[in-house]
């Protein structure tokens, strides 16, 4: 430690501050870092043997110059939709990563400047054709590339996903639960499995009805599923009176079928 | 389970690039101009990520209680126009926060994140936001807008709180760095 800063923290216990105190040891300017991105999502259909290509922008929107950097990255998706990155090598077989390039990963740009960039899929002839999906991504982040500095980066992350074939898409529901909270409320716990070999991006309506009288229709995705993951679906009511209730929750997976699931619970 | 089909009210997969060809013929009246009309609309999944990154200041010489709060100036602005059934997810990263000689250090977790959403946009799906959730050295959601059938189209608007378990953090002066907000649509 130095003997300036043996003095400071010996200043700020005189003055009865230092017991913690977050803060920069040396001045620094508060950074505001800016970076716009796009596409963030990319989706091919590329076999074996063949190259894809998409051209990627990046762009420093802030006011000081920027560093920005790209790194390779896994990911999924978590049971409750949430995004999940990984560390390379994570997913396995199902990885498009390491047969991902880009032109630069890093690159430094003056306020307002953009560079395009090449992302290139590049599959070897002796990748599997058996019908599926794949998928990477890169996260790419922005850091100061002056003297402003602060305490977050910006950064977003390019998904890419790759199906070959025509893979089958299904999904197959596996709960089904209400429970009353309180006096006029009920909590809607699904839970679905893709129970196929390509990714689905489905839509859960949920149809609440007290006798012919439809009291709840409501609509929400709920994200990419990939083959074999489950997704939990939750929804909170309330104002409901007391009686007895039927739902119907429906799922559109995108396929030639629909998924229905029934049920009934009363409000006491 | 009622399993039915019902072809016609399927969705089709989502496309980056959505490209709507109109063709417009001629009816039989006017065969005597032929005319096509094509055109490319390229929507792709956009956005921009500003961060106002203020430090974060925890001073828990007062503290009586286990959480102290901090101080910050960060926010979080921007735009995001994703596609049909995503999710889009801000989310930050956290990292341990150290002393100037690295002899003690704060894990992520001892600090608590609630987000404060003012976001703009009529089209987008419901809003979560975190509410005195612990960070960590994975991401953990500050805002999350649920997929929707036409996309989240928002202007991002968030603030960062912060507080502090004072019981955790051993007296010493720290500084944050190489915290992360992400932006993800997935």
């Amino acid at each position: 430690m130095s003997t300036s800063y043996r003095r400071l923290r010996i200043l700020c216990a005189a003055l009865g501050m230092a017991a913690v105190l977050i803060w920069p040891p040396v001045p620094l300017r508060a950074g505001t870092l800016s970076l716009s991105v796009g596409p963030l999502l990319i989706e091919f259909t590329t076999g074996s043997g063949e190259t894809a290509n998409q051209r990627v922008t990046v762009k420093n929107s802030g006011t000081d110059r920027e560093r920005i950097i790209l790194q390779p990255i896994d990911w999924r998706n978590g049971v409750d939709g949430s995004f999940k990155m990984e560390r390379l090598g994570t997913e396995d077989t199902s990885s498009l990563t390491q047969f991902l390039r880009i032109s630069a990963t890093d690159v430094t740009l003056a306020p307002g400047e953009s560079r395009d960039l090449a992302l290139t899929l590049d599959l070897p002839s002796s990748f599997s054709n058996v019908p599926g999906v794949y998928w990477g991504g890169y996260n790419v982040r922005a850091v100061s590339a002056g003297e402003s500095s602060g305490s977050f980066g910006a950064a977003a992350n390019i998904l890419v996903l790759n199906t070959i074939g025509k893979p089958k898409t299904h999904v197959k529901l596996v709960q089904l639960h209400v429970t009353p909270v309180g006096h006029d409320g009920a909590a809607i716990d699904a839970r679905f499995v893709n129970d196929a070999v390509g990714y689905v991006r489905p839509t859960v309506r949920v149809l609440v009805s007290q006798g012919p009288r439809i009291v709840h229709d409501e609509s929400e995705g709920t994200g990419t599923v990939f083959p074999g993951g489950t997704r939990l679906f939750t929804k909170n009511l309330s104002g409901l009176p007391p009686g007895d209730y039927d739902l119907e929750l429906t799922i559109d997976y995108g396929g030639s079928t629909l998924i229905d699931g029934t049920t009934k619970f009363s409000i006491r | 389970m009622l399993q039915r089909s019902l072809t016609a009210l399927t969705g089709s997969a989502l496309a980056v690039v959505v490209a709507c060809v109109f063709a417009a013929i001629p009816s039989a009246v006017s065969a005597g101009s032929t005319g096509v009309v094509s055109l490319t609309i390229t929507a792709p999944v956009l956005a921009t990520i500003t961060v106002s990154s203020g430090t974060v200041t925890c001073n828990v010489t007062s503290a009586v209680s286990l959480t102290a709060p901090c101080t910050t100036s960060a926010a979080i602005s921007g735009s995001v126009r994703s596609s049909f059934n995503t999710i889009t997810k801000l989310t930050i990263t956290g990292a341990a926060v150290n002393n100037s000689t690295s002899t003690n250090s704060i894990p992520p977790s001892a600090f608590e994140m609630t987000c404060s959403d003012a976001s703009s946009g009529a089209v987008h799906g419901a809003l979560t936001v975190a509410n005195a959730t612990p960070l960590s050295t994975t991401a953990v959601s500050c805002a999350s807008w649920s997929s929707n059938a036409a996309g989240n189209v928002v202007n991002i608007s968030d603030s960062l709180a912060f507080t502090i378990n004072s019981f955790v953090v051993p007296a010493d002066t720290y500084t944050a760095t190489n915290w992360t907000v992400t932006l993800t649509a997935s």
